[in-house]
């Protein structure tokens, strides 16, 4: 079975003559600990069970520095009822691994059991802990999946706003310019006041302006051309004059 | 591995990556032995680790052959090497690892292309028995952003979504601009959470949180993008089919956005079909790839392909980025595509 860190049935009730209980500052620290790392090493011991070395997250969670670890002895920490038997297998030098339960509690003294496997080799022993192929685990998996879509979706939903604003912004320049034409051209199908004496047409500031001049400055509709009077007169001046006798 | 042709390199890939569960086993097999366990059957828990890190060994073990990089592989063993000693494990497993992979793989492969495959796993052996465990810090940038930029990693460890918008928006309106956001405060915090990870300070579940919530920044940020260029086109950037780290590529996109591209970006771990469907919707000029992992090679290729047998070879232009073009130098030449590695600035 992966193990995985929870409140186990092992460490409750009265606790065995001898049992050291570990109390952990933070379960939550070595539970994504060991959900997120391949199997790891908890501790390494000598032939007789004094700590040598220990991993930083074990020791992190605990809330202890790791020196505080070295030269402890792990008997205490195990709660497998069969530790005497365990013990007994060990000390015939007979190598393997044993699954065994770490006797943890948290800060407000609740049991927690974190599963493991005693290790025994030429060397000592070494407290493997392995991380669990849980659901949590698959679910973070897919939570970081959604979370990368979202991201595209977001951003995706922020470029074609922002390309909303840019077509609002165009259709309103549009629309201000048509504005302006209408104003224009009604003011063109409007009566306008002209001098009866110059011809001159009065604006909407109240001031008085050419006619030809006004309908310049107002109107895109005037273009410059000759009407056939005028092209005549044009052409009969630039005709060569004949030289008189 | 140099002399070999990038078809003979794929073709030694694929038939590495075959052998990938029986492989796990004799790993595992050779594992217990040394640790004198002969109790375990197979199939008990101890050996679901090696599942992993066979995996991992010959993954990364075929990426630097396709990419025809050995320097790539000493580079993972350097890295394998130093996650392993912060967690306190050995790293002298890996080097026999890679000595047992050599042993192993002698017999199972082809002539060609073999002797790459155990220059690459010696080279890595070397490596590993050499490195430095000590995780290189970065060192302490003379930015004017310096200061936003630690703030910035610790609200986003603390998974502070709303503080780490405020903190970015705040350096924008005091005058700081997009790029310079992203590069020293972004970027650069990506990095130190990678380190992070590597020295064993924080959880793979905690960089991801951090990760999610600079996402969250950029997609608040997109609407203060404005180009300082003239428009230079279209442009879509993805992720190759199985890759999963989505955030570089997601700055890139906004800073060839900024750069005056209109970019669709489509995120990570697309399927090519989509990658040629998003082309032609958009009218792409240009296709950014980007790849992470050196395992992604045969995904690039087959990319980099399908996009030249539906588009031709003039447009859109390819351009690829991200660690595997920087661990294989060569592979975008061979490709016929432009590469554009190393930091944001050099877009």
């Amino acid at each position: 079975m992966p193990s995985i860190l929870g409140r186990g049935p092992a460490t409750r009730g009265l606790p065995r003559p001898g049992l050291e209980v570990l109390v952990m500052e933070s379960t939550e620290l070595l539970a994504h600990y060991l959900q997120t790392s391949a199997v790891i090493q908890l501790v390494r011991a000598t032939p007789e069970g004094l700590v040598t070395e220990c991993n930083q997250a074990f020791a992190a969670a605990l809330g202890v520095p790791r020196s505080e670890l070295i030269g402890r002895p792990i008997w205490g920490w195990l709660v497998d009822p069969d530790a005497q038997r365990l013990r007994e297998r060990i000390f015939t030098g007979e190598p393997g691994l044993f699954p065994q339960r770490i006797n943890l509690s948290d800060a407000q003294q609740h049991p927690y059991t974190l599963e493991a496997l005693l290790s025994l080799d030429s060397q000592g022993f070494a407290l493997i802990g392995e991380p669990a192929l849980s659901k949590e685990h698959a679910l973070r998996n897919e939570l970081l999946l959604l979370n990368n879509e979202f991201a595209v979706l977001t951003r995706e939903n922020a470029r074609q706003n922002k390309d909303l604003r840019k077509a609002q912004s165009e259709l309103e320049r549009v629309y201000d310019e048509l504005k302006s034409s209408h104003w224009h051209l009604k003011k063109i199908q409007e009566v306008l006041p002209i001098c009866m004496i110059c011809g001159k047409v009065r604006t909407e500031e109240a001031t008085w302006d050419d006619l030809i001049h006004y309908f310049k400055q107002n109107s895109d509709f005037l273009s410059h051309s000759y009407c056939p009077e005028c092209l005549a007169r044009v052409e009969a001046d630039l005709e060569p004059k004949e030289e008189a006798p | 591995m140099d002399s070999l042709p990038i078809l003979d390199r794929l073709e030694m890939g694929h038939r590495l990556r075959r052998l990938r569960t029986e492989l796990a086993q004799t790993l595992a097999e050779r594992w217990r032995a040394r640790q004198q366990d002969l109790s375990a059957a197979p199939g008990e828990p101890v050996s679901r680790a090696f599942d992993e890190d066979a995996g991992e060994h010959l993954d990364f073990l075929a990426g630097a052959v396709e990419g025809g990089s050995l320097a790539a592989f000493e580079e993972y063993a350097r890295w394998k090497s130093r996650v392993l000693a912060s967690r306190a494990l050995p790293a002298a497993d890996l080097v026999q690892d890679f000595e047992d992979m050599e042993a192993w793989l002698e017999a199972r492969l082809p002539s060609t292309g073999k002797e790459a495959v155990t220059r690459a796993l010696r080279a890595g052996a070397q490596a590993a028995a050499e490195a430095d465990t000590e995780i290189p810090g970065i060192p302490a940038g003379l930015s004017p952003l310096q200061a936003v930029q630690e703030q910035f990693l610790r609200v986003i460890l603390r998974g502070e979504r709303r503080e780490a918008t405020r903190l970015s928006l705040e350096a924008l309106q005091a005058g700081h601009s997009i790029p310079d956001l992203y590069i020293e405060v972004f970027q650069e915090s990506q990095y130190e959470l990678g380190r992070l990870w590597e020295s064993n300070q924080i959880t793979v579940a905690e960089e991801h949180m951090a990760t999610a919530v600079t996402q969250s920044v950029l997609a608040r940020l997109y609407p203060h993008i404005e180009p300082t260029s003239p428009p230079q086109g279209n442009m879509v950037v993805t992720g190759v089919e199985g890759e999963m780290h989505q955030i570089g590529a997601h700055m890139v996109s906004d800073l060839f956005e900024a750069r005056g591209w209109s970019v669709r970006f489509l995120g990570t771990n697309v399927p090519r079909a989509g990658v040629v469907q998003a082309l032609a919707e958009h009218d792409a000029d240009l296709l950014g790839i980007s790849a992470t992992m050196l395992f992604s090679v045969p995904n690039v290729v087959e990319l980099v392909h399908a996009v030249r047998q539906k588009f031709g070879n003039a447009r859109p232009r390819i351009l690829v980025g991200g660690a595997t073009f920087r661990l294989a130098p060569r592979l975008a030449g061979e490709l016929g595509v432009e590469s554009c590695v190393g930091d944001l600035r050099q877009i």
